[in-house]
């Protein structure tokens, strides 16, 4: 099959899932654990007796704080796409 | 994961433990004595370390460690191939805050060195170690480098005695999981390569003499949460191994 070559953002984007290769079970896997966390989270939250205000409180931020860890995660990540090598697009 | 896994685990160490009291620190401590010959051992670490370099290398390192476990998930999910260590290395970092932070803290509960004045009773070498702890911060406070780890502390103490949620408050030391998730970055490094895992494996050894100096957790503490993740390690492999078809 005859390749072109390719640069810029489609490149960028054929590179990325030699890194992050999440596939159906992995899905499944992962929302078994999320599901683990929310398990865990319903186990404490009524034996806290905290008000549903100060969790919230709370849960935003560390939402904002998970947010801009994850985007600085997101550019390494694009970095490391960017600085990988070049694929031909086929 | 981290911004659920964090606020939930909050509850538990700063609503739930308080009800368990500190009924470990005052066995902790004397084994901590016993391993070192009967000197208590901040005083060894803090000889070692002295209140220059060393003192700013173990305060950078254990700021730091916030910042490693919290983006822990984010880094593994986007970086690490083998979707099986990936998964492995996720539910990992999970089941120790459940496993160590929180059925660990229960059956261990303990406040820590330089809460046992304020929370559990009278100790002279823990009273000199806040002393010196206190001496220290401020004068790299009057040198405009502020030692967080140590001016942290009065923080967390007012948390507990208001029993106000707060992000990042709670008092828990034995086992320590500075040194569980230090230990499990060190075993992720070493799947990627013995030179990472052995440069995790000094952190963690760092963030465990951390732990000593600024008074935070018993000699034992660390060790011990170092086992647990090892244990947690290897118990999770089975969990991710492939089904036979």
């Amino acid at each position: 099959m005859a390749s072109r070559p390719v640069s810029g953002w489609e490149g960028l984007a054929l590179r990325l899932p030699r890194i992050v290769p999440v596939d159906r079970r992995e899905w499944r896997a992962a929302g078994l654990l999320i599901a683990c966390v929310l398990g865990y989270g319903l186990l404490v939250f009524p034996a806290s007796g905290a008000s549903a205000g100060a969790v919230l409180g709370v849960f935003l931020v560390f939402g904002a704080a998970t947010g801009k860890a994850a985007a600085l995660v997101l550019i390494a990540c694009l970095a490391v796409a960017a600085g990988s090598p070049r694929i031909d697009a086929t | 994961m981290t911004a659920l896994t964090f606020p939930f685990f909050g509850l538990f160490k700063q609503l739930i433990l308080p009800a368990r009291g500190f009924i470990w620190d005052s066995t902790l401590a004397q084994i901590g004595r016993a391993l070192t010959g009967g000197t208590s051992p901040w005083v060894l670490v803090h000889a070692l370390f002295g209140a220059g370099a060393g003192l700013r290398l173990l305060n950078f390192l254990y700021t730091i460690w916030l910042v490693l476990i919290f983006a822990f998930p984010m880094v593994v999910g986007a970086f690490v191939g083998d979707s099986r260590l990936r998964l492995r290395l996720l539910a990992s970092w999970f089941a120790a805050w459940v496993l160590i932070g929180t059925v660990g803290a229960w059956c261990f509960a303990s406040a820590g060195p330089c809460y046992y004045n304020a929370l559990v009773g009278t100790d002279a070498s823990f009273a000199e170690m806040q002393h010196r702890l206190a001496g220290i911060a401020r004068a790299a406070a009057a040198d405009g480098h502020p030692i967080e780890t140590i001016e942290f502390q009065p923080f967390l103490l007012k948390a507990f005695y208001a029993r106000i949620f707060a992000p990042g408050g709670g008092i828990s030391a034995m086992p320590s999981m500075h040194v569980a998730l230090a230990t499990l970055c060190a075993i992720a490094g070493f799947a990627r390569g013995s030179a990472l895992g052995l440069a995790l494996t000094g952190y963690a050894v760092l963030i465990w003499l951390g732990s000593i100096y600024f008074g935070w957790h018993y000699m034992v503490d660390g060790p011990v949460a170092a086992l647990m993740m090892f244990a947690v390690w290897k118990a999770s492999g089975p969990i991710v191994r492939p089904r036979p078809a």
